[in-house]
């Protein structure tokens, strides 16, 4: 209440607060909506992780069970071997950005040629790599999860603080204007009339 | 007071502002994309986006021989109105490539899109489409 009482009852400042609802009215649709996509981002993000982590507990046993019996068939310095004679996968660390939203991102480059390795060690490498690639996508799905959380939790705030407190203030305050000008108009007209009735009255007298 | 009501403005005229800070400054071809170890674009806030090599084999299988000429990101532009809004692609091979990944029928230079489908798009080409908000509708 306190606020509204601060306002100059004048007309320009009501053209100022109808201009300033108008504004605050179409900022809170635009969050709105910037909400709502973000949210549907953050649903597609958590339903992709949740394949994801699917996948890599398919494959996690798989890999273990192939690096085992490698182990067991050419012995302890098979990855040595491994490492030495196959092409390592690369990847760059960069960043993405869903609707304003950065996350970071890792694009993989794939080696452009393989060399011959051991018999059992080709299947492991596609295994391993499938794997790794399984893992890295997750964790860009979870980074993504996280930061459009983030980001939805303080658009959530503004669009409520808009809302709930500037548009119903703003509201209140042009309410109050209007009313107070309707009371100056019957005032007005009060005023004149009672003008009216005295200069009748003299005129009689006269 | 009126000091507030001033701050209220400019913050309610940021805030419009900064809704489509993610679009980008300069779009590039797809085929300009393909030929780069990491296709990138510069955001209007300044940040990198990353395209997935993915999406922009897809995009390039899906138009073929016209694919050189398809500007990335695609821009999706949502248009406010009363009720929901609604989202509009522009461009004839955007067009294209959007009905095409979506499947569904899509001729012109204009495609309106909804809610469900535009969830769907992005799903597909999560990285390779951004959407834009117009605030003052169509």
């Amino acid at each position: 209440m306190s606020q509204l009482q601060r306002i100059r009852p004048t007309k320009i400042e009501l053209i100022r607060l109808r201009r300033q609802l108008v504004l605050a009215v179409k900022v809170h649709k635009v969050l709105r909506e910037r909400l709502t996509i973000l949210v549907n981002e953050f649903l597609a993000q958590l339903r992709e992780s949740v394949e994801k982590r699917r996948k890599i507990n398919e494959l996690i046993l798989p890999v273990y069970n192939r690096g085992a019996g490698l182990l067991g068939v050419y012995g302890e310095n098979v990855f040595q071997l491994f490492h030495r004679t196959t092409l390592g996968l690369t990847c760059v660390l960069t960043s993405e950005n869903i609707m304003g939203v950065s996350t970071r991102s890792v694009v993989l480059r794939r080696p452009v040629e393989d060399k011959a390795v051991y018999a059992g060690l080709k299947d492991f490498q596609a295994q391993a790599s499938e794997l790794l690639k399984a893992i890295i996508e997750l964790g860009k799905a979870e980074e993504a999860v996280l930061a459009l959380g983030r980001e939805i939790k303080s658009t959530k705030r503004r669009v409520n603080a808009l809302n709930y407190i500037i548009i119903p203030r703003l509201s209140r305050q042009i309410r109050l204007l209007r009313m107070k000008f309707d009371e100056r108009e019957r005032e007005e007209k009060s005023r004149l009339k009672r003008v009216k009735n005295i200069l009748e009255k003299r005129k009689k007298l006269e | 007071m009126s000091e507030d009501r001033d701050f209220l403005s400019r913050y309610l005229e940021g805030e419009l502002r900064l809704v489509n800070k993610h679009v980008p400054y300069k779009r590039k071809n797809l085929c300009e994309l393909l030929e780069e170890p990491v296709p990138y674009i510069v955001l209007r806030d300044g940040s990198i986006h990353v395209f997935d090599p993915e999406e922009l084999r897809r995009l390039k299988q899906v138009l073929g021989d016209r694919a050189c000429n398809l500007s990335l990101p695609i821009i999706v532009e949502y248009v406010p109105s009363d009720q929901e809004g609604f989202y509009v692609v522009n461009g004839a091979l955007e067009v294209e490539a959007v009905s095409k990944v979506l499947e569904c029928k899509g001729e012109g230079v204009q495609l309106v899109l909804y809610r469900p489908q535009v969830i769907e798009l992005r799903r597909k080409l999560r990285t390779s489409t951004t959407i834009l908000i117009k605030p003052g509708g169509r």
